[in-house]
């Protein structure tokens, strides 16, 4: 178990990513929660989180082409991801970011993966 | 000046011109500006192709820039499709210096690899689209697909919430909205989206008879009167294309003639046909449908007049050579341009299609003389309704425009339903021309006859159409077959014209008989009446004789009965009690 984590580990490319809320709204706050607790769970040290305010920066949603919010925007590694919603279906977002199961450091909490 | 008119009909409303003239006619003007317009259909019913329509025309006729958000297909696909109309697309999508584009077209898919994870909400894309309408200053706004995008949303709620964000968004920027959505899509906030809505159009596409059949519904106008009637239309390479139709007709009534090409006709009809007016020429195969029509159409080239030949059973090529061999040469008219002979196939379309094919060559040649040859190609697709109205479009058109048409049609007599759309199309046909063949002495012989011609004194006689290396020519049928010809009971049958007056003598015979029974019934009546008087004037005459004997009889009674009363005082000895209280009280 411990072997496998590592060795993909160590293959893992750093993740760079994306957010694009819409201030402090409900769903927004919840979607940067979301991601960070997996983050933390799954890629101790090795990622770069955007955060985005659209209301603050339309220009950046425009360009992104950003519709619905929250949008998380995988960019690196490829192929660029986009997963959107409050993250809340962390079976979904693990999906869309290409991490499995056995990529988690710790293995003891797949009970909570439909919150 | 119609513009004045309606802005007063409908007060406070402010309304956005479609540009499509029919559709403004029917909407009283256009659709609401600053509201939501719905409009539904199954799936190529048109509902892309009206939106954009809309935008294109703002645009171009009234210099209101527009925004396309498509949910169903990506951008690309959409320009892809809009490229095959006539609208010059990519010129205004593209960016002019500074100022912004014209049409600005918003991708509104997600991309198809993308994953949802919990609950979303589409502040994103309003905020991207009112960004954009700031930045380009759009009046108009469609939403193409607005169910593909309910869609994605979780539950009803949301779609409500989500459709009344962007019902917020439009009126905030008094915006035009067109809001296209699939009739068959199950999404429950359509039922909200439409009562937000101010105006719903229904778009139908239905197979009528192995022909499509498109037709224009307005369902609800808010505040606003519309004609709800449904309307056939086609898409044409300018796009929708709702068949004229004219509210009021103000136009001039032309006295103008022009030369049928014959001059036996011309006298026939005391100086040819009225400019604008409509001829139609029926008669069996082979009567020379085809020879008048193209007579009328090389006269008017002759006259330096631009001409439209309407081939709907022959190829242009064939008719061309057929007539040389009847002295009409349009060859060289051909090639000057000043005739076009446009062939087509109606058996593959419907009517509407073929009306709209038919209009936009009128529109790029601009004749002034028109001949389809023959209309009942044009009219034998698709349903008969639609096929009648198209024939009255036709006239409407050509009519707006002072063209002179001549159609031609098989007409053979009896109730074939075919031909009897023909004969529809007869009553609406200024002049009516019908040829016939006359078999007898071992020759067939071409007769014409002008069964009606409006507002031109006509010869009613039949004359015999001779066609010859020298050209067209009438004869008079009397120094050719005299009585012989006209008593034939045969030629009573075939001539449409005695088949007519046939009927009037019979519709008269059948009044003669009804007026017979009601007079028999009346002098019956008299008779009757007339017994009874006798009989009554009888009974007067015994009454009156038997009174003299009574009033005798009774003058005797009376004396009779005085005489026992023995009192002289008169007939009413019951008053005196009556009087005697009277004096009594009076003491």
């Amino acid at each position: 178990m411990t072997s496998a984590y590592r060795r993909s580990r160590s293959e893992l490319p750093s993740f760079v990513l994306r957010l694009y809320v819409t201030g402090r709204d409900p769903s927004s706050v919840r979607a940067i929660a979301n991601i960070e607790e997996v983050l933390r769970e799954y890629l101790p040290n090795g990622s770069t989180l955007d955060i985005v305010d659209i209301l603050r920066h339309p220009q950046r949603g425009v360009r992104d082409q950003i519709l619905v919010v929250p949008t998380l925007v995988k960019l690196i590694p490829a192929p660029v991801r986009r997963i959107f919603g409050d993250l809340s279906d962390r079976e979904q977002l693990l999906a869309g970011l290409g991490l499995t199961s056995s990529d988690r450091r710790t293995g003891q909490r797949g009970e909570e993966e439909s919150k | 000046m119609a513009q004045r008119k309606k802005s007063h009909r409908t007060l406070g409303l402010h309304k956005a011109r479609t540009g499509i003239e029919a559709i403004d006619r029917i909407t009283l003007g256009g659709l609401p500006s600053g509201r939501e317009t719905m409009v539904m259909g199954t799936a190529g019913s048109g509902k892309t192709v009206f939106a954009l329509q809309v935008l294109v025309n703002g645009a171009r006729l009234f210099n209101e820039a527009g925004i396309l958000i498509a949910f169903e297909e990506n951008s690309h696909n959409i320009l892809h499709n809009a490229a095959s109309f006539d609208w010059d697309i990519g010129g205004l999508t593209e960016k002019r210096g500074r100022s912004a584009s014209q049409l600005t077209l918003i991708d509104g898919r997600l991309s198809p690899d993308s994953v949802q994870s919990g609950s979303f909400d589409l502040t994103g894309l309003l905020t991207l689209i009112e960004h954009r309408i700031k930045e380009t200053g759009a009046k108009r706004i469609v939403f193409d697909g607005i169910d593909v995008l309910l869609g994605l949303l979780p539950d009803p709620q949301s779609q409500r919430r989500e459709m009344y964000r962007i019902h917020e968004l439009l009126s905030r920027h008094s915006l035009t909205g067109i809001v296209t959505a699939s009739t068959v899509s199950p999404e429950i906030a359509l039922a909200f989206m439409q009562s937000l809505a101010d105006c719903i159009i229904l778009l139908d596409h239905q197979m009528e008879q192995r022909t499509s059949v498109r037709t224009f519904r307005v369902v609800k106008y808010r505040g606003s009167g519309y004609v709800a009637n449904e309307f056939p239309f086609a898409i044409s390479s300018t796009g929708l294309e709702v068949a004229n139709f004219d509210v009021g007709l103000e136009r001039i009534v032309p006295t103008k003639r022009i030369s049928s090409g014959i001059l036996r006709l011309d006298e026939m009809l005391a100086g040819g046909h009225f400019r604008g007016s409509s001829v139609l020429v029926t008669g069996t195969p082979g009567t020379a449908k085809t020879t008048l029509g193209a007579a009328f159409v090389a006269a008017a080239c002759a006259r330096g007049e631009r001409a439209l030949y309407v081939a709907l059973d022959e190829h242009p090529g064939e008719i061309v050579r057929n007539l040389a061999s009847v002295n009409i040469h349009l060859a060289p008219y051909v090639r000057s341009g000043l005739l076009r002979i446009q062939g087509d196939r109606p058996q593959s379309t419907s009517s509407e299609e073929q009306f709209v094919r038919v209009r936009q060559w009128i529109r790029e040649h601009q004749p002034s003389v028109l001949v389809i040859d023959p209309i009942s190609a044009a009219l034998q697709m698709g349903a008969a309704t639609s096929a009648l109205g198209v024939a009255q479009r036709f006239l409407e058109i050509v009519k707006s425009e002072n063209i002179t048409m001549y159609w031609t049609s098989v007409y053979e007599g009896g109730d074939n339903p075919l031909e009897s759309r023909s004969l529809h199309v007869s009553t609406v046909a200024d002049t009516w021309i019908h040829l016939t063949y006359i078999a007898g002495r071992g020759e067939r012989n071409r007769t014409l006859t002008i069964i009606k011609s409006r507002g031109t004194p006509h010869s009613n006689q039949v004359r015999e159409l001779i066609l010859s290396r020298e050209g067209i020519t009438l004869a008079d049928v009397s120094t050719v077959g005299g009585e012989v010809l006209l008593g034939t009971a045969r030629w009573e049958q075939e001539s449409a014209a005695a088949a007519a007056e046939q009927r009037t003598e019979e519709e008269q015979a059948e009044k003669r008989r009804l007026l017979e029974g009601s007079a028999a019934e009346a002098e019956e009546q008299v008779r009757v009446f007339q017994s009874r008087l006798e009989r009554i004037s009888a009974d007067l005459r015994t009454l009156d004789l038997g009174t003299v004997e009574n009033g005798k009889e009774k003058a005797q009674h009376d004396r009779d009965l005085s005489a026992r009363r023995g009192g002289g005082q008169g007939p009413h000895p019951h008053k005196k009690p009556g009087k005697t209280p009277k004096r009594e009280r009076g003491k």
